[in-house]
């Protein structure tokens, strides 16, 4: 039977080594959450927002007003996106809402409308739908396998436009960038 | 009782309820098209939403499909064929072209208070303008990818018997109004009379006390038995009136906005009469046996020029030189000559509104027209036919002219060049005969098929001894191909009450055929024949 015969420094310093890697952790973990979540001011197009920092930022061109990519070396982007389109007086929420679903249907693959409700967001009345659908890379020569993507749409009514902001991830992603998401529609103003 | 007596007797009994349970859970579900005799309850009624579907009209803007007008429909299959208006599955039907759509879009609802999610898109597979009643089959999911009908497993309305309706009776209609939000809407009312048409009959509408707004079009009216008994239906639009109210709800010029420059939806007035489901059996019919459906009504709108009441006169022939100058009647033209001229009188035409030629030699295609009408109402019309001013090769040629985008063919003339041809051995074509027309798509995707192969065989040849000698071109009667939208025409007619098969045939898809198909008197002298080709 053997025994220890480590010495009272050096269990000291175990103990050492131990707590500065949890420290070091902790830390990096703090400073992690710090660079993601921080933000730079979006104002333009009359769209006032907290937009993630460090994130690609696209030409807004047409209804499109703004929209953001997390840089990522491969896989589905994530992207927050603000687009517009126009309403007469007799629009109404609902029919906006089929209008986005019928150009969703053909414009995404295996697209599917997972639940739809109308929301209360910063006071102001909106409605959400959440969905999915497949994102696959056109070139075919890429051995990349098909992702599936969730997205969440948020379709306000103001004046004789809609805004609608999408957050749109890929589904193993999707969760843990949802807050991330909510702060920034929270910090919308238009 | 032994033990080896006690496991056959368990054995038995095993099986028996194994041969039980396969019993119950063998084999699919017929399709019922008979009303249930089950009063209504939640389920009914459940199933009466589940059923009820918004349609999109789509219409082709810059390469992608936008909607253009809405209405409602209801499903009575299964695998996805919907009862709704002709006037919503296409408004060129009931004398509205310019609102011809590029694609239908199907909403279900997913929950009652929530809009419909549209899913699929439709294609028409029967349609009658007059009695604005249509059948539309999803086809395809929205992004044009295919889908197995047979497994959709949809919801669905039976077909009721709208002559057991009397005035009195409840009716219960379900649909998408346009006003006032686009959740599906219940509208609670009565039969309180019919109204009768001379061509239709006494029950041609079902009039009810409930005031159904527009875009409830083509939705579901149903008994207190959960079956379709009629289709709400706006009056003025089977007669060929105009649609009384228009709304825009796209952007379809892209300006950014909204106004009276983008295209209008039609979403009608308000209704208070049904279309009896009855009078949509043939339709029905024809959609689930994929046979042609052809109005025993005629056209809409007969006493409106443009609206089907032109009349083309007899083709005459006339001499021309090359720069198509007009010169004397014949009977015949010799050979050599470098052009022809067909003559007709024509009355009630409309500037703008399509129409065409066809022209063949010795039975193939060699030309056709399609332009818009420039030559006012009524006059004497001159086609002059050439070879850019080389001789015209001997022959046998014909012309047929027809109007609309459905190409109804007005008049017809034949005439010899120089020594002409023999005529094929079988009964040559004869002016009473019958002129097959129709559109050719895909199967999966509803797209058009072009340059498909449109055979008339020669009458008692059949496909299977066609392919077995090779598909030889002496046992071919006519042929044609599709155009670009997937349309085809034949050039010549062939006789009735003689059997003849036709064979559709093209490029990457399996051959589609019938054999010894036989027309009758009864039969219109233009007969649709659409294909859905499978790869």
């Amino acid at each position: 039977m053997k025994t220890s015969n480590l010495s009272l420094g050096d269990r000291y310093a175990e103990i050492a080594v131990i707590v500065l890697t949890l420290v070091a952790l902790l830390a990096g973990w703090l400073y992690m959450g710090s660079v993601e979540s921080r933000t730079f001011p979006f104002d333009a197009n009359g769209l006032k927002a907290s937009a993630p920092a460090g994130w690609i930022q696209s030409e807004p061109g047409g209804d499109v007003l703004m929209q953001v990519r997390q840089r990522a070396s491969a896989g589905f982007q994530t992207e927050y996106t603000v687009t517009q389109q126009p309403l007469t007086a007799e629009s109404g929420m609902n029919e906006v809402v089929s209008l986005l679903t019928i150009r969703y249907g053909q414009e995404l693959t295996a697209f599917r409308v997972l639940s739809q409700q109308a929301v209360t967001v910063n006071g102001r009345e909106a409605y959400e739908i959440s969905y999915a659908y497949v994102e696959a890379n056109p070139n075919i020569s890429h051995l990349d396998l098909p992702v599936v993507v969730r997205g969440l749409d948020y379709i306000f009514l103001n004046g004789e436009k809609a805004v609608i902001v999408t957050y749109r991830a890929s589904d193993a992603e999707y969760q843990g960038g949802l807050a991330a998401f909510l702060r920034f529609l929270h910090s919308l103003q238009f | 009782m032994n033990t080896r007596k006690l496991n056959r007797i368990w054995l038995a009994a095993l099986a028996l309820v194994l041969a039980s349970v396969a019993c119950i859970g063998g084999g699919e579900t017929p399709t019922p098209i008979t009303p249930p005799n089950t009063p209504p309850t939640t389920t009914g009624r459940d199933n009466l939403i589940a059923s009820t579907v918004q349609i999109y009209g789509l219409f082709n803007k810059n390469g992608q499909l936008v909607p253009g007008y809405v209405g409602s429909g209801t499903l009575i299959s299964a695998d996805g064929l919907i009862l709704t208006n002709a006037h919503v599955a296409d408004p060129a039907a009931v004398g509205d072209p310019e609102y011809h759509p590029d694609a239908l879009a199907v909403g279900l609802v997913q929950s009652e208070d929530k809009p419909a999610v549209f899913s699929y898109r439709a294609q028409v597979v029967a349609i009658d303008g007059y009695l604005d009643l249509a059948v539309i089959r999803i086809v395809s999911a929205l992004d044009g990818s295919g889908i197995n009908t047979a497994d959709l497993r949809l919801p669905f309305v039976p077909v009721g018997d709208s002559d057991q309706v009397h005035v009195g009776d409840h009716v219960n209609i379900y649909g998408f109004p346009s006003i006032g939000g686009e959740t599906i809407t219940y509208t609670d009312g009565n039969v309180s009379g019919f109204t009768s048409e001379a061509q239709v009959g006494d029950r041609a509408w079902i009039k009810t006390d409930a005031t159904i707004s527009g875009g409830n079009s083509g939705g579901l009216a149903a008994n207190d038995a959960g079956a379709i008994i009629g289709v709400p239906t706006q009056a003025s639009s089977g007669a060929g009136g105009d649609i009384t109210d228009c709304r825009v709800i796209q952007d379809t010029n892209g300006d950014g906005i909204l106004d009276e420059r983008d295209t209008c939806i039609p979403i009608g007035g308000f209704i208070n009469a049904l279309r009896p489901v009855n009078l949509a059996r043939p339709l029905i019919s024809a959609a689930q046996t994929g046979m042609a459906y052809t109005s025993p009504y005629g056209q809409v709108g007969n006493n409106t020029p443009g609206g089907g009441s032109e009349t083309f006169g007899p083709v005459t022939w006339y001499q021309a030189d090359v720069n198509c100058t007009k010169g004397n009647q014949v009977n015949s033209f010799p050979t050599g000559i470098s052009a022809m001229t067909a003559v007709f009188a024509f009355n009630n035409m409309t500037d703008g509104q399509a129409w065409g030629s066809i022209w063949t030699s010795n039975g193939q295609q060699i030309y056709t027209s399609n332009d818009a009408w420039d030559s006012g109402a009524n006059g004497t019309y001159s086609f002059c036919l050439f070879n850019s001013k080389n001789p015209i090769p001997d022959g046998n040629y014909a012309v047929q002219f027809f109007v609309g985008a459905e190409q109804r063919m007005l008049t017809q003339g034949s005439v010899v060049v120089g020594t002409g041809t023999t005529p094929p051995p079988t009964q040559p074509p004869t002016t009473g005969g019958i002129t097959l027309f129709g559109t050719v798509t895909d199967s999966a995707t509803g797209r058009p098929v072009a340059d498909a192969y449109v055979f008339v065989l020669m009458s008692g040849v059949n496909y299977d001894s066609w392919a077995a000698a090779n598909y030889p071109d002496s046992q071919i009667l006519m042929m044609t191909k599709t155009d670009a939208n997937g349309n085809y025409r034949m050039p010549l007619t062939f006789p009735r009450n003689m059997p003849f098969t036709i064979v559709i045939s093209a490029r990457g898809y399996y051959d589609k055929f019938g054999d010894n198909l036989v027309w009758t008197d009864s039969d219109a002298s233009d007969y649709r024949i659409d294909a859905q080709l499978n790869k």
